[in-house]
């Protein structure tokens, strides 16, 4: 049980126009990884949650989740997925609680249960007070908790995060943390993809690098470090992605500020 | 709303056996819903009563059953069904194809919740029906709120059969309304991409606005008046023009003319709609999975402004920040897809409007035109109110956050320079034209009375924004914008002030240039003196 395949991806490519995003990626994830995908701006990694999420049918290659192959049209494998998206859409002229009963709903669970569980979360989170409120008048980190609880709340088996920690409190970002791996310690898998380096570095068992639509390096972070530079995570990204003249960039861009004397 | 979706329940069947998961999609339906009723239109924000959650959409029907009451003589006429039916399911076909495409396309193309419900474990199938009951729902009652009274009426003077024959009949323009409209979007969605997609789709409803208009007009055209009769003799052309389908049936069944004609006119009626019905269940995935394409934002595309323009708005605007509002608003109403959807339509309108007018003047007075026949230039102002309220509005309203960051001391360029947008990027392109073929039609005699109108038209914009306005430009939420209230039915009506005094001052040597010259005077003092909005009204 413990070696079964949650997702496998096999030279995944897509399209957008004539720019090619996603160059030919293989891909094979076991249960109870953490997996950290980190790469820069535009490297891909939206476009790849979009496909694994079926919002994205226009790819080549073939992706499966759970053994099933995704784009035979049967839904039923995103009934394992929980995911926060990247941008906090949600509806905000509903309470919480009107929220949660709904999205749980949608993943076919009994209203009585998801109230239960809901405010249990709600309440840990430091969340209990707002479980009534319209969402609009949520900050944004309430609002980001909501959308993590909304993630978990049919007990997934895989869960996909898109930058879950913005705009959350280190506290909560520790918690946070911790769920993740005791998460993965029951089980659950975890699919991770963010630009704060440091954190992926801390709770990732694998991380994947996507650089301009490939994987350019993918293994624990020990393995990086041992193959690559021996520093963090992000003097290995910089140096993967063949990224060093920042100083220059900086230097050139202070000078536009001030008025354009390079 | 409840009470709605226990009808629905009562389709249960219908819909699982076109695939659809009814429990999803009720859920669905009953957040929508919700959403909906908690949704203040600004127009009635600044009411002092407590606010009450309430669907505004029921507060907009009145207007539905006025126009209703104006149709109902058609009803109550007597028995020549064929004429007086085929005007009512005109006016039908009219107040329902608009509606769908200003108000509720929006719905039907509506992609921000495709993060929330396609990451779900639901089918595209049942989204979609969603959607589709979603924008059939608010049909349904702006059919009952314009048809009540006709059908009273109707079945008071022809019986029940009138009833029976009315009821369903409007159940199948329903049908026809929404399923033309999907399937329409659909053959768009599939043969276009991106940027040319979405300026298409503006196009359809163009179309489809102007389309609806000189349809009318050729139904009115149908009919002979022979000795007090009407009569219509069916040529092919008529099985293209559905109020015909519709009108048939009474004279088959009340009249007894079961001819050949009348019969296949009601068999159309009949198939058609279920036919679209059934094209639309069956694509209905496909539907769905097109309408990714609107996310995608392709095309690279860099203009530069031509330095002929520039000097263009040096003329029109006269301080630098009026400019870049200027040209800020410009970008806005050509480019925000939200904004279009609801706007262009009326543009088509106030195009083709005035001809409209200008072909029943010329009708009534049988050809000789009554003299004023200019008049009805003014026709194409009517869209002013409609699209100056929507300048509030915008499907990206949260971005307006930056006017109030920015160091500006004077808020009034922010709404001169988006009004003066207005009136020189929509209103004008359409009156150049519109002016340039009156001229051609009346001669030159009328030139000085066309800048009259212009000036009228820029009078009437201040007006409407004054009464209209919400705080910033583009700074509230597109969908609290679903209905103008009765503000924007009295401004339209109020169009007629103008027209009255323009038309007596034209009848006076020298009156319209003194006209003219006054409404100048009022025009910059209105100016100067609308645009300073107080400042509790922008933050």
């Amino acid at each position: 049980m413990t070696n079964e395949t949650i997702l496998s991806v096999r030279n995944l490519r897509i399209n957008y126009g004539s720019k090619e995003v996603l160059k030919g990626i293989d891909l094979e994830i076991k249960r109870g990884q953490v997996i950290g995908y980190i790469g820069p701006n535009g490297a891909g990694k939206s476009t790849t949650i979009k496909i694994l999420l079926g919002l994205e049918e226009s790819y080549v290659g073939t992706v499966e989740l759970f053994g099933q192959d995704i784009s035979q049209g049967d839904v039923t494998y995103k009934r394992r997925i929980g995911y926060v998206p990247e941008t906090a859409e949600i509806y905000d002229h509903l309470t919480a609680s009107e929220y949660l009963s709904f999205v749980g709903g949608l993943y076919g669970m009994e209203e009585e249960d998801i109230d239960v569980k809901a405010q249990k979360m709600m309440a840990l989170f430091g969340l209990g007070d707002v479980y009534h409120s319209r969402i609009s008048s949520l900050s944004k980190g309430m609002r980001q908790k909501l959308l993590i609880i909304a993630s978990l709340i049919h007990n997934p088996d895989l869960v996909i995060l898109d930058e879950p920690i913005n705009g959350l409190d280190a506290n909560s970002v520790t918690v946070f943390k911790e769920i993740l791996a005791q998460l993965a310690k029951r089980g659950k898998t975890i699919f991770y993809s963010s630009h704060i380096m440091d954190v992926v570095e801390k709770i990732s068992d694998r991380i994947i690098l996507l650089s301009d639509g490939k994987i350019a390096a993918d293994g624990s972070f020990e393995e990086l470090r041992s193959q690559h530079s021996e520093g963090s995570l992000e003097e290995i990204f910089t140096e993967l992605t063949g990224f060093n003249d920042h100083k220059d960039i900086a230097y050139a861009f202070v000078s536009a500020i001030e008025g354009g004397k390079a | 709303m409840n009470a709605i979706l226990k009808v629905i329940d009562r389709f249960r069947w219908l819909f699982e056996k076109a695939g659809i998961e009814y429990e999803i999609m009720r859920k669905i339906l009953e957040v929508k819903f919700k959403i909906d009723s908690r949704r203040v239109p600004t127009l009635y924000q600044f009411a002092k009563k407590p606010k009450k959650e309430g669907n505004y959409f029921f507060k907009s029907l009145w207007l539905y059953i006025l126009f209703g009451l104006i149709a109902t003589p058609f009803a109550a006429m007597g028995g020549n069904y064929i004429y007086q039916m085929t005007i009512l399911f005109s006016f039908i076909f009219f107040i329902l194809f608009t509606a769908m495409l200003a108000d509720y396309s929006s719905v039907l193309l509506d992609i921000r919740d495709r993060v929330i419900l396609h990451t779900k474990p639901i089918k595209e199938k049942t989204i979609s029906a969603a959607k589709t009951v979603h924008v059939s729902v608010y049909m349904f009652f702006i059919t009952i709120a314009f048809a009540a009274i006709p059908l009273i009426v109707g079945t008071l003077v022809h019986g029940p059969g009138f009833a029976v024959i009315f009821v369903i009949e409007l159940i199948l323009v329903n049908f026809l309304t929404v399923f033309i409209t999907a399937l329409i979007y659909l053959a768009v969605l599939r043969f276009f991409d991106g940027e040319k997609l979405k300026d298409f789709i503006n196009y359809v409803q163009i179309a489809v606005t102007i389309g609806m208009t000189v349809g009318y007009q050729i139904v009115v055209r149908s009919f002979e008046i022979v000795n007090f009769h009407v009569a219509l003799t069916v040529k092919w052309w008529h099985y293209l023009l559905p109020p015909f389908w519709y009108a048939a049936p009474y004279e088959w069944f009340l009249n007894g003319r079961g001819n050949r004609d009348y019969v296949i006119l009601t068999i159309l009626g009949l198939v058609v709609p279920l036919v679209a019905l059934f094209l639309y269940t069956k694509s209905m995935r496909l539907f769905e999975r097109s309408l990714q394409k609107l996310a995608f934002e392709g095309g690279k595309s860099r203009k530069t402004i031509r330095p002929g323009l520039k000097n263009a708005y040096n003329l029109i605007c006269f301080t630098k920040e009026e400019r870049m509002f200027f040209r800020f608003a410009g970008r806005m109403m050509k480019k925000e897809r939200n904004f279009k959807l609801r706007v262009y339509p009326a543009l088509g309108f106030s195009l083709i409007f005035p001809f409209v007018f200008l072909f029943n003047d010329i009708r009534v007075t049988d050809g000789k035109g009554l003299g004023g026949g200019w008049l009805t230039i003014y026709a194409c102002l009517l869209m002013i109110p409609s699209v100056v309220l929507m300048l509030n509005f915008s499907g990206k309203y949260k971005g307006a956050w930056v006017f109030k960051t920015a160091p500006l001391n004077d808020f009034s360029s922010i709404f001169k320079g988006t009004l003066k947008a207005f009136l020189v990027k929509l209103f004008l392109p359409i009156y150049l034209l519109l002016s340039l073929i009156y001229l051609w039609l009346f001669g030159m005699s009328v030139f000085l009375n066309l800048v009259a109108i212009f000036i009228t038209a820029v009078i009437y914009t201040l007006i409407s924004f004054k009464v209209t306005n919400e705080g910033l430009p583009f700074s509230k939420p597109m969908e609290e914008a679903k209905e103008g209230g009765i503000k924007l039915f009295l401004l339209i009506l109020g169009i007629g002030i103008f027209v009255a005094a323009h038309y007596k001052v034209s009848q006076f040597s020298y009156g319209t240039a003194v006209y003219t010259l006054l409404l100048a005077i009022l025009a910059v003092w209105l100016w100067r003196k609308f645009m300073n909005v107080p400042r509790e009204k922008i933050f």
